[in-house]
């Protein structure tokens, strides 16, 4: 028990690089269909414009203003980011890693209901890792790409809107909100969390295009970054949070920031950054107290010019909290995505990117283009009546054929992880990640004949015509035996009708203590007593002995103080009494692994039922 | 305005007269708990159990039991096989078979037992079918007798104490502190039941901690009643609330162990009492403000030894013989985790490193520990996990 398959598993790699590749011809194949789709809306525009005496394709699209300079910041800036969110999703150690290596440890110190919440999706993620980890990719990379190319209008606005919705989901599931309701939140570590300025980016994005026309806009950001920087300097400056200490009173105990510094030069990454960030570990460690005076009088000063909407006092403001964020971001988040289960660069960059924008939306706002040379015959009227193939330009065209590109891109990871989340059962996946997969036999199931919890004579030629499934449990063990007999009830009660055809039977595997008395209270434990189809059976040594020798179990007392060491393994043997399967299950205790090996017993009882 | 004020006074009685057992002062029994490493010496040898391997990680700490033959000079490996032990181990000597219980640890609810007539060569499994409590004398065991067709009682989890007939075969409720306090023996306040003996003619010895001021919780049952049995504390003690730690009964004689706590901290008393004789009670011995026992022992002859210590302190010896007063032994070698008492009037401390064991032995009169004898013990780390 406790062997957890490792976050770098090749079966699990395997599948979920296999589930990628599967995932890739299909976006391949979607491609060419809009590809297709594309030159056949083209020749029906041209032949269209050509017989209204039109040789050339519409050259110039009707916008006012051309984009606002800030959304464009946002929307470039924010595309970049998702797609490099979802290229790091590609790294080998998600499927398995990113529960125990990012999510709970981010919910760790948060209260109950946020461990409960954050829970439930780790449950998601940890049932279907290969599915969710895949999903996760295409998903993020296809709202970076929904970004980058959707025209202007609706499809642009309906990228930031999905953007900030998925963004939710991170920041509530992956980020456990941040860690805002969490002690010792600092805005140094990335509080409130990275994803919610892509959520806030988003809905810039979703405004419509006059929200950018005045400086209002501009001001309103930098005002509430302003404001925000002025709490966290708050935080910063509050006594007994740690900040305040380098060394603890010349102990080995460091302060809270010098501690976190420490841990992040120790993770992978180039050696030059390594050995920047530990040369600022170092120098926190001796100058703890100036180092936090420095960060509160910063966050202070920048927080209280950004609020003021002045000109002259938000653009010094403006570079200083990019110096800050920049040396933040290299010396305290270590640039946020290297270890092997870096999910994104961290809250500097895209904070850095929505105070740009929030500057250039303050000072530079869009100027209206001269209005479109008109077409001789064309009023204003005219105008807004043409059809379609008189208006697209072949640039909108193509934009928009790319941004459906993406929305699929998008709903190739939205629908499998849509899928995972409704399915409660753990794919097998995890299982054979731990165990292996299951060895295909075809031969007759040695004979026995032995006593069940009931007292009964139960013999395997009793049960022809049925599917068994045959394990071997020990009765006083602490461990393994418990969370296998779970597994079997668990397949039990997903067999629903079906378990009529199937039984589950247990021979005991201890020759100590193996009376009836030990298998009817093991029974108890762990609810069997009421399960029709379950039998615990049990023997003499002798007779014990030679089922175990003709299964190839191995059964052995170990002394001084340890429980038997037996075999664990599971056979599945079909209704004409051969043996069909063997499983190896060595259990791990989650729910997870209980739900994946029942999910994988299913899947041969299956094969067994209908062959 | 008289009416109300009255009326508060006499709610005001009704609740003193409730809350406070008539003629006594409620007081919060000790927190200190008798531990699982511990010895016993009967007619039939010397039992001592000790946790060993990694003591800091409990699927790696087995606990193992150790038998010395009367009149042999060396300590044997016993640990019953079959059963993962990690959770801990509870004796039930008596005058014939000797009874072994297992905690149960991790997914295991409930509690395998162990019986051997041969001084631990060969056990017979039985079983227990609900977890026993952890607390050293949680078991009691009395084989059949002419006269006396035998009886084992187990403590369990939930309180209750649980009887079955000699051959262990079914257990049935005997009683729980609160049938105890329902059955009219309110003199003590029964907080919890904390151990178990049993007497001449099997009769059940149930020992618990009390609410009452200066009176130690010993019940037993005669005619199948109740009733108290106990000592009551005297002098400095008469205000303290009390637990019974050990209760064990060898060659007519009950002897115990009580712990007391009142303003003055927490002590150890010991009681004896002899088939139809009166209970005497100790000196107390004092202990440090935040000590805890780390093991406790109980001689044939009513001798009682006990280790406890301090966190970060050097854990300090002390043994007491029937009738007499507490005397603080020397320091014990590193490592020592379990004293036992032996009928000669020795005491062997077992001193654990990993999987090494150690004896040092105190003889009678001496002041110094010395070497007995160096066991190693087959531990495979890893296989209850």
């Amino acid at each position: 028990m406790g062997r957890s398959p490792q976050s770098g598993n090749s079966v699990v790699v395997s599948a979920f690089h296999t589930a990628l590749i599967h995932q890739f011809l299909l976006l391949l194949l979607i491609a060419a269909v809009l590809a297709i789709a594309f030159n056949v809306v083209r020749t029906i525009q041209y032949r269209r414009l050509e017989a209204v005496g039109r040789t050339t394709f519409p050259t110039t699209q009707t916008w006012p203003y051309p984009e606002p300079a800030a959304r464009r910041i946002l929307r470039i800036g924010f595309g970049l980011i998702w797609v490099l969110d979802g290229l790091l999703q590609l790294q080998a150690s998600m499927p398995l890693g990113l529960p125990s290596g990012v999510i709970q440890p981010a919910a760790a110190s948060s209260p109950q209901w946020v461990q409960h919440l954050v829970n439930s999706g780790v449950s998601i993620w940890s049932n279907h890792p290969v599915q969710a980890a895949a999903a996760t990719v295409w998903i993020q990379v296809g709202l970076g790409i929904w970004l980058l190319v959707a025209p202007r209008g609706r499809w642009s606005r309906s990228a930031g809107l999905a953007s900030a919705g998925w963004g939710l989901v991170v920041w509530i599931f992956g980020e456990a909100f941040g860690a805002i309701f969490a002690p010792g939140l600092t805005w140094l570590f990335g509080a409130p969390g990275a994803v919610l300025f892509y959520c806030v980016a988003g809905l810039l994005l979703a405004l419509p295009d006059r929200a950018f026309s005045t400086p209002r806009l501009g001001r309103i950001v930098l005002a509430c970054n302003g404001a925000f920087f002025l709490g966290t300097a708050v935080l910063q400056a509050w006594p007994g949070r740690g900040f305040w200490e380098g060394r603890i009173h010349a102990s080995s105990h460091v302060g809270t920031l010098t501690g976190m510094v420490q841990q992040m030069a120790r993770t992978p990454q180039p050696g030059f950054l390594s050995s920047w960030v530990a040369a600022f570990a170092a120098f926190d460690a001796a100058h703890g107290w100036a180092v936090n005076l420095v960060i509160v009088v910063a966050l202070a000063t920048v927080g209280i010019a950004l609020c003021t909407g002045r000109r002259r006092f938000v653009f010094p403001a403006l570079l200083g909290a990019l110096v800050v964020c920049l040396a933040d971001w290299v010396l305290v988040e270590d640039l946020g995505f290297l270890g092997g289960v870096g999910t994104d660069p961290n809250s500097m960059v895209p904070m850095a990117l929505l105070l740009v924008a929030g500057y250039v939306a303050m000072v530079r706002l869009p100027v209206p283009v001269d209005a479109p040379t008109p077409v001789p015959e064309a009023t204003e009227t005219a105008l807004t009546e043409r059809r379609w193939w008189e208006r697209v330009t072949p640039s909108y065209a193509l934009r928009t054929v790319a941004a459906l590109g993406a929305v699929a891109v998008v709903l190739v990871g939205t629908a499998p992880m849509a899928m995972a989340a409704i399915n409660p059962n753990a794919d097998p996946i995890l299982s054979e990640a731990l165990d292996g997969t299951p060895n295909a036999l075809d031969s007759p199931a040695p004979q026995f004949q032995l006593i069940d919890q009931r007292g009964d004579e139960v013999s395997l030629a009793n049960l022809r015509g049925q599917a068994v499934v045959l394990t071997f449990l020990d009765p006083v063990c602490t461990s393994d035996c418990p969370l296998i007999a779970q597994e079997l009830r668990q397949a039990d009660q997903r067999l629903g009708a079906r378990a009529r055809d199937v039984n589950f039977v247990a021979i005991v595997a201890n020759p100590i203590y193996r009376s009836v008395s030990f298998t009817r209270a093991f029974d108890r434990q762990e609810y069997l007593n009421h399960v029709a189809n379950w039998y615990y059976l049990t023997g003499s040594v002798s007779q014990l002995q030679k089922v175990w020798n003709s299964y190839g179990v191995l059964v052995g007392t170990v002394p001084a103080g340890s429980m038997i060491a037996h075999s664990d393994l599971a056979f599945v043997i079909d209704p004409q009494g051969r043996e069909r399967d063997v499983l190896d299950d060595d259990s791990e205790p989650t729910n997870a692994f209980a739900s994946s090996f029942s999910s994988l017993l299913l899947d041969r009882i299956d094969q067994v039922l209908h062959s | 305005m008289r009416t109300t004020a009255g009326a508060l006074v006499s709610l005001l009685l009704v609740v003193a007269l409730v809350v406070v057992p008539t003629g006594a002062t409620a007081a919060r029994p000790p927190q200190l708990r008798a531990p699982l490493a511990s010895a016993v010496t009967t007619a039939t040898g010397s039992w001592a159990i000790a946790a060993m391997g990694h003591l800091n990680d409990p699927a790696n700490t087995f606990w193992e039991l150790f038998f010395r033959a009367p009149g042999a000079t060396r300590w044997s490996l016993v640990t019953p096989p079959g059963v993962a032990d990690n959770g801990g181990l509870v004796a039930g000597a008596s005058s014939g078979p000797f009874t072994i219980g297992f905690e149960p640890s991790e997914l295991l609810r409930y509690s395998p037992l162990a019986q051997t007539t041969d001084g631990g060569a060969h056990w017979t499994p039985a079983l227990l079918p609900t977890a026993l409590a952890t607390a050293p004398d949680a078991l009691a065991y009395e084989p059949a007798a002419p006269g006396a067709p035998g009886r084992a009682l187990a403590l369990v989890r939930s309180g209750r104490v649980l009887a079955s007939t000699a051959s262990l075969a079914t257990w049935v409720p005997l009683v729980s502190a609160s049938a105890l306090n329902a059955a009219g023996t309110r003199s003590c306040g029964v907080n919890s039941v904390d151990a178990l003996a049993l007497g001449p003619d099997d009769l059940p010895l149930v020992g618990t901690s009390c609410r009452r001021a200066g009176q130690v919780g010993v019940f037993t049952q005669t005619g199948g009643l109740w009733q108290s049995t106990g000592p009551t504390l005297g002098g400095a003690l008469s205000g303290s609330a009390t637990r019974v730690l050990r209760l064990a009964v060898a060659d007519s004689l009950t002897a115990g162990l009580a712990a007391a706590s009142g303003r003055g901290g927490t002590s150890l008393v010991a009681v004896w009492r002899p088939v139809g004789g009166s209970w005497t009670v100790s000196a107390p011995l004092r202990l440090g403000a935040h000590a805890a026992l780390l093991s406790t022992g109980v001689g044939a002859d009513g001798t009682l030894v006990v280790l406890f210590g301090s966190p970060g302190r050097t854990p300090a010896p002390a043994v007491i013989s029937r009738g007499g007063s507490w005397t603080r032994l020397p320091t014990p070698p590193a490592g020592a985790v379990t004293l036992a008492p032996m009928s000669d009037g020795s005491v062997d401390s077992f001193a654990v490193t990993g999987s090494e064991l150690r004896v040092y032995t105190l003889a009678q009169g001496s002041n110094t520990w010395d070497r007995s004898q160096s066991l190693a013990v087959p531990i495979v780390y890893g296989s209850s996990s």
